[in-house]
């Protein structure tokens, strides 16, 4: 970074600050000065150009410190870019690319190459087809709502809905498969993001993750970057030829500090007094996401934004426009997570435009047979309520209904890979719990889950089962004769 | 109008005059006001003659105390537009040279930069670490020619020869 002095000689343009509105700078001068350019202040300040008028410019300042009216400003020819390099994995950065050191850590120097923050998007020559599964390491999504690597989906619901914890597990389950991860915090508090980045640490992937981090104390113009920094990155790990996830937590305090900027810059406001051009700031983002031609093949950057809901209404601004730019929702119920489901996702409104084309066949059978059950649990439900007497089919169905939520329900820190998830759905469903509680089955599922993480041997079953069944009817045959064998794993030490 | 904006050379003039008229208007209120006395008690002497001559042209009553505080809130706002020509030079500079020098701006800026109507008054900053030459500022552009600057560069372009040398 040049100094001040040498921008101006360079330049030879000048300018001086006429008026401060928060994060927002009114300057005179600077007569050729282009949108987006950066423009350095005497005090070492730095902000971005955000609007042209007749006889000044709004700049965005990215600064805390204070700066007074008369400061000298100068342009610098240049737009905002951030420093890309691989020793950025296991590091939180500001939204400017500087490392956020929180221990006595050197970071090593390193070759880099400065990438710019607001690139176009790749166009249609450049993508190829989603045919790669993203898993989740939650049952219910895998099976009910399956992602796709390259597919970019909403993630939506009131708040302390769990929604921030689902990411994380996502996030989990792709660093194990080799996955980078750019976990994008926009004004979240310190705290949380500290909390994050000890949940990745915990669980042995820091390594595979790169979080990029604005906390609600840093000024506004740093916060509407943050997403834009992070997708950088990302795109910088797509061209070196690896899957990405991009996680961004959260939009709608995103469009909510782009309001407050537009305002203070004289803007007229729209609906909502958001900005006309709230959809632009939001879809220039997302598009950027998807499934790439690269020299090294095809590299996926698969983008999970967060919006947050008011009271359960999809029908907000924001909600409805970010919705409008993804391929499908996952949609977590403040009433079901009130009824004590956990993650709280409602299958029937959540909806998965691109993940179906990825599943198998197999995957595909399981997926109808669910949500045609689910289909008919739910009806039963409400028939359920007139107490008239049931007969032994009603009953068996809402037993097993009862054992599938069951099913579903996950404790926080758990991820549960895909095979196993398969394999004991197809248990449940041909009987192996039918004389057991939901409770005792839950427990001995999550002890085989155990078991399958750490014995080689019921891996192996489990993973056998499942890669020679083409057919659900196939699976249940197969795991009717291995159930014995499987249930009698229980008790027994990890191999 | 023009006559008495073409007698500002320096911004701190125009600025001093602009605070005269400031005082002058907020003292037109007072009963039995002496406007002529008032003139030249808050003008500037340098401008306060030239305002008389020109109130005496266009035939203006000074009991009119309307007209008066129109012409003299005319007057503020075109000072307030007189474009400002930035120069930082190396010494204090006399009267006469400051005279020199505004002239010199106004006869070698070109007409489309100098703004139709306006005047141009200078800014003038003294740095005598520049040496010699100056440093310009005038509508957003800046250009650096002092002797300084050049300095600067060749050390930092043939530093080495420099050295070698000493």
């Amino acid at each position: 970074m040049k100094s001040f002095e040498e921008y101006l000689n360079q330049s030879g343009e000048i300018g001086y600050v006429e008026e401060i509105t928060q994060s927002l700078v009114s300057v005179s001068g600077l007569p050729n000065a282009t949108p987006e350019e950066i423009i350095v202040f005497e005090d070492g300040s730095r902000g971005q150009v955000f609007s042209l008028l007749q006889d000044s410019i709004k700049v965005l300042l990215f600064s805390k410190k204070p700066i007074r009216v008369g400061t000298r400003a100068t342009r610098t020819h240049e737009l905002l870019s951030v420093p890309v390099h691989t020793e950025l994995l296991g590091h939180i950065i500001n939204p400017l690319g500087s490392l956020i050191s929180t221990e006595d850590e050197r970071v090593p120097e390193v070759p880099y190459t400065m990438r710019y923050i607001e690139n176009k998007p790749s166009s249609i020559q450049y993508r190829s087809r989603i045919t790669k599964p993203c898993d989740t390491g939650v049952t219910i999504v895998d099976m009910m709502v399956p992602l796709g690597r390259g597919q970019r989906e909403l993630v939506i619901g009131d708040r302390k809905t769990g929604k921030s914890n689902f990411l994380l597990k996502t996030a989990l389950t792709q660093a194990i498969q080799g996955t980078i991860c750019v976990y994008t915090a926009i004004g979240k508090k310190k705290t949380d993001i500290k909390k994050a980045q000890e949940f990745f640490k915990n669980h042995g992937v820091l390594n595979m993750i790169v979080i990029v981090a604005s906390d609600s104390q840093d000024p506004s113009g740093l916060i509407y970057l943050t997403p834009y920094t992070g997708m950088s990155i990302a795109e910088y790990f797509r061209d070196l030829g690896r899957d990405v996830l991009i996680v961004l937590d959260d939009l709608t305090t995103h469009a909510k500090y782009y309001r407050e900027i537009s305002l203070l810059s004289r803007r007229f406001p729209g609906r909502n007094s958001y900005p006309g051009d709230i959809f632009y700031v939001h879809a220039k983002l997302l598009e950027r996401a998807g499934n790439f031609k690269t020299d090294k093949g095809d590299a996926s950057i698969t983008c999970l934004p967060i919006v947050e809901s008011l009271q359960g209404d999809l029908t907000g601004y924001i909600q409805t426009n970010v919705m409008s730019m993804t391929d499908g929702h996952v949609f977590f119920d403040s009433d079901l997570f009130a009824k004590g489901h956990r993650p709280a996702i409602n299958p029937f409104l959540s909806v998965t435009r691109v993940g179906k084309q990825t599943q198998t066949t197999l995957k595909k059978d399981i997926n109808r047979e669910l949500n045609s059950f689910l289909t008919l649990f739910e009806k039963m439900q409400n028939f359920v309520h007139f107490g008239a007497e049931l007969s032994e089919n009603i009953k068996l169905t809402l037993a097993t209904g009862e054992r599938v939520i069951k099913f579903f329900d996950q404790s926080p820190f758990t991820v549960i890979p895909p095979k196993i998830q398969m394999v004991l759905f197809t248990m449940l469903w041909s009987g192996a719990w039918t004389n057991k509680d939901p409770d005792t089955m839950k427990k001995e599922m999550e002890q085989l889950i155990d078991i399958y993480k750490n014995n080689r041997n019921l891996r192996s079953v489990s993973d056998k089962l499942v890669e020679t069944s083409q057919t659900f009817n196939e699976l249940i045959n197969n795991v009717k004769k291995k159930t014995p064998e499987l249930l009698g794993y229980l008790g027994k030490p990890s191999v | 109008m023009n006559d008495i904006l073409s007698l500002l050379h320096t911004k701190q003039e125009a600025d001093n005059l602009t605070a005269g008229i400031d005082s002058l208007l907020s003292s037109l209120y007072k009963k039995d006001v002496d406007v002529k006395m008032l003139i030249s008690k808050t003008i500037p002497a340098s401008v306060s003659g030239s305002i008389l001559d020109d109130l005496a042209k266009q035939n203006v009553a000074l009991q009119n105390l309307e007209i008066i505080q129109t012409y003299f809130e005319d007057l503020k706002t075109k000072t307030e537009s007189l474009k400002i020509f930035s120069l930082t030079i190396p010494f204090q500079p006399t009267y006469s040279f400051v005279k020199t020098l505004h002239q010199w701006v106004i006869e070698n800026l070109p007409a489309d930069r100098q703004g139709v109507g306006q005047g141009i008054v200078l800014n003038l900053q003294i740095d005598p670490t520049l040496r010699a030459g100056s440093i310009v500022e005038y509508e957003g552009i800046y250009r650096d020619y002092s002797i300084k600057k050049q300095l600067e560069e060749v050390f930092m372009n043939k530093k080495e020869e420099v050295l070698k040398s000493l």
